[in-house]
């Protein structure tokens, strides 16, 4: 019985990491100032587009998860163009409407090849399965999770790092006030667009993980409610830093509904507390006065 | 995170690297397995139970294998986490059976996961009712179209 | 000839219907500014208890339609307290003062609203779904028995009687409650706080309690409507949330949100455009159709856009 209880905490901790990916790409466009529901759309197309090279082409897992974030960057990157000048309300709009369009679009693709064992590819509305790059090649369950976190730590010490660069304060300058932000030189534009290709990316890099995991993935899965929870994440753990999403994806998919302590109240819980908290602290549990305040612990000696 | 450990970043990164050379390999296929599903639902949960049967490509039955069952909700994806569940052999050649704990009825996708002679993973998606009772309901296929929204306009014209 | 004739007798009794359920929606952006996200949460939710109601309870379908539109009211009563009731009381700084909100610069406070209102949408889906756990549920069924064959000049035109009822019904309601606003004094007093909340208040006008009676207007409405659409259908499933905010939000859109009788036109174009990408396309290229036309209302620059100027109010 332990093994099955071990089992299930390494599911468990994958699922979170994966999820944390998605609530990262949505963490980096709230740094900028937009809300967006349509990352859910960019960690499909990446799970689709990971599990196309791995299960069809054969291709090393690594290399298709680099292609599977390659064509979340650029989706990403064209989706923006049009809508990172819209107002706050008519992005949010057009980003869920957009991950819809995304979605009716993958439930529309149909794409199988004969392997010789029968027919693998993306079957329209029955999703697309057999993605079994991990048993054919006998990585066990274990040795995927470590890949799978310390993907996300490299990502993490990443965006950790890049915080006191001038990246980093650009994107939060752009988020606080463009007008100002573009009076200090930064060109807001290009920047935003560059930051919603990294969103892109990282989703994408969430869902070729998550395609692996599961071997079967289908449209379905990938709906609104799947964006905006990510968006809740970064909002309810805080947008001081990126760690802010991690604490919240361990406080719902780790405390909320691993216990089953609140099953059958898990979003009721969960959606309230991010709606209180947007009224009295706004930019999350770890905003970023905590995050000066405890600034050594985070690997920065506090804002001189 | 000291600031010690964030500065060696090229140490990180480079040991990584080494770690992920291996998965860098081109993949080799495995043998499949060919899968036999059944599930009823009942009581309280629901509680589903599954009788899964397995064979190998030529059509011999897969016996001895570590079989464990487990279930996600695709319409939620990483919520709603279910406890795996080995499943044992019934005593018939490739049979085996195991009971999962569900949170809630609807449409679950139920997969196998083989680690036995063989290595392979097949789901299945059912659509999963509160059986009321002492009696068991059968989880019958389902489409993932289901999912769609059936509000009138799918019925075309007239008809009602 | 003939099936496109039948096409826009489809698409414009289907369009009614979005109309119906946009009205809402429109209503409470005119007057707030702020787009509710937990619109169709707050539909299914009352529609779920209505649902609930009529199974365990045998009651006269009256009283489900009544529980429905008192539900969705208070619900959406708890949805503005929540999210929308600091609306506008202080005045809006621009950039400067958003130090604290999440979504900084002139339109932060509009998209704090909007996240407010995400997270109550999962509260309300998750209560809807705890009430009522089966995928199918029952809601009582005033679909109408026969088919009108209207004989015109080309051929038989088929025609549904109840879905021409509902058309003819969000219509009139629309086009009154429209005039209501344009002419009636407390329509004037609605327009007035929406498009100038500070003379508003000077002169005297309750601004915070009108703007709370709109908002329950739009929720109520968004009862109606949602009672309306399921008892042509005889159930309701989990995905009715989504689905009423997603066609809500288009058909508000296409005609100009916060504008009354936009929504009628927007509406009634959403049906005409569906019909015609099932018929060209199927189910899943209509439902394509759809999103698409959403994010190209947003997208591309039109020349009238009024509609997605925030600072465009309630019209009727």
């Amino acid at each position: 019985m332990n093994e099955m209880v071990s089992a299930h905490l390494i599911g468990l901790s994958s699922d979170m990491a994966i999820m944390s990916l998605l609530a990262l790409s949505a963490y980096l466009l709230l740094l900028v100032g937009k809300v967006s529901f349509g990352q859910q759309a960019f960690f499909g197309l990446g799970a689709y587009a990971s599990g196309v090279m791995s299960a069809m082409f054969h291709a090393p897992l690594m290399f298709a998860l680099a292609f599977g974030m390659g064509v979340g960057a650029l989706c990403s990157w064209l989706v923006a163009l049009p809508t990172m000048s819209l107002s706050g309300l008519n992005y949010a709009v057009a980003t869920l409407a957009f991950g819809e369009m995304a979605r009716v679009a993958l439930s529309l693709w149909h794409w199988q090849i004969d392997l010789g064992d029968g027919l693998v590819g993306p079957a329209a509305i029955d999703g697309f399965r057999d993605i079994r790059w991990l048993h054919e090649n006998d990585v066990s369950p274990v040795q995927y999770f470590a890949i799978t976190v310390f993907v996300l730590v490299c990502i993490l010490i990443l965006m950790l790092r890049s915080e006191r660069t001038r990246l980093g304060v650009a994107l939060r300058m752009t988020g606080q006030d463009e007008t100002l932000a573009a009076t200090q030189g930064i060109d807001v534009g290009r920047l935003r667009l560059f930051i919603a290709a990294v969103a892109g990316a990282l989703a994408a890099l969430g869902g070729g993980l998550y395609a692996h995991r599961t071997t079967y993935i289908e449209p379905a899965i990938f709906d609104p409610m799947l964006g905006v929870h990510a968006v809740g994440y970064a909002l309810l753990g805080g947008i001081g830093t990126a760690l802010g999403p991690l604490v919240g994806v361990l406080f719902d998919l780790g405390l909320l509904d691993a216990t089953h302590w609140f099953s059958g109240w898990r979003m009721v819980i969960f959606g309230g507390l991010v709606a209180l908290f947007l009224r009295w602290r706004p930019r999350g549990f770890l905003d970023e006065r905590l995050v000066h305040r405890f600034g050594s612990i985070f690997g920065s000696k506090g804002y001189s | 995170m000291r600031s010690g450990i964030v500065a060696n970043t090229r140490v990180w990164v480079v040991a990584g690297m080494a770690m992920l050379v291996p998965f860098s390999l081109f993949a080799q296929t495995g043998e499949r397995a060919q899968l036999g599903l059944q599930c009823v639902s009942y009581g309280a949960g629901p509680m589903l139970d599954c009788l899964v049967e397995l064979k190998r490509k030529d059509g011999s039955s897969l016996d001895n294998a570590q079989v464990t069952l487990g279930a996600l909700m695709p319409s939620m994806p990483m919520a709603h986490t279910i406890k795996p569940v080995r499943a044992t052999s019934t005593g018939k050649p490739g049979q085996y059976q195991g009971t999962l704990a569900l949170e809630m009825p609807g449409i679950w996708t139920v997969d196998v996961e083989v680690n036995g002679p063989l290595r392979d993973k097949v789901g299945q998606n059912l659509m999963v009712n509160a059986c009321k009772g002492d009696t068991r309901c059968t989880a019958a296929p389902a489409k993932p179209g289901e999912k769609s929204p059936p509000h009138g306009h799918g019925k075309g014209h007239g008809g009602s | 000839m003939m099936p496109v004739l039948q096409l826009v007798m489809d698409g414009l009794m289907d369009g009614g219907a979005y109309a119906l359920i946009g009205l809402g929606l429109s209503l409470t952006f005119g007057q707030l500014r702020r787009l509710n996200l937990a619109y169709g949460a707050t539909a299914m939710l009352a529609s779920y208890l209505g649902a609930a109601i009529y199974a365990t309870q045998r009651v006269p379908v009256w009283l489900v339609a009544v529980t429905v539109i008192a539900a969705a009211t208070l619900i959406g009563w708890y949805v503005e307290w929540m999210c929308f009731a600091r609306s506008g009381q202080e005045p809006d700084h621009g950039g400067a003062s958003a130090i604290g909100a999440p979504i900084a610069g002139a339109d932060g406070r509009e998209v704090v609203a909007l996240a407010s209102s995400f997270a109550i949408w999962m509260q309300l889906e998750q209560l809807a779904v705890n009430l009522l756990p089966r995928h199918l549920n029952a809601f009582p069924s005033l679909a109408a028995q026969q088919d009108w064959l209207i004989d015109s000049g080309f051929g038989e035109l088929m025609v549904r009687t109840d879905r021409l009822l509902l058309a003819l019904l969000a219509a009139a309601l629309i086009l009154g409650l429209g005039a209501w606003l344009e002419r009636s004094r407390t329509g004037l007093s609605w327009r007035a706080s929406a498009d100038h909340r500070v003379a508003a208040h000077l002169v005297g006008m309750p601004v915070a309690r009108l703007q709370t009676a709109a908002f329950a207007a739009g929720c109520a409405l968004s009862g109606l409507a949602a009672f309306a659409v399921l008892s042509l259908d005889g159930q309701v499933t989990p995905m009715f949330g989504m689905w009423v905010l997603l066609k809500g939000l288009v058909a508000a859109m296409l005609g100009g949100l916060g504008s009354v009788r936009g929504v009628l036109w927007g509406g009634l174009l959403l049906g005409v455009i569906e019909a015609f990408a099932q018929a060209l396309l199927g189910a899943q290229g209509r439902e394509f159709a759809t999103y698409a036309l959403l994010f190209l209302i947003l997208v591309v620059p039109w020349k009238p856009r009024e509609s997605l100027v925030l600072s465009a109010g309630l019209r009727g």
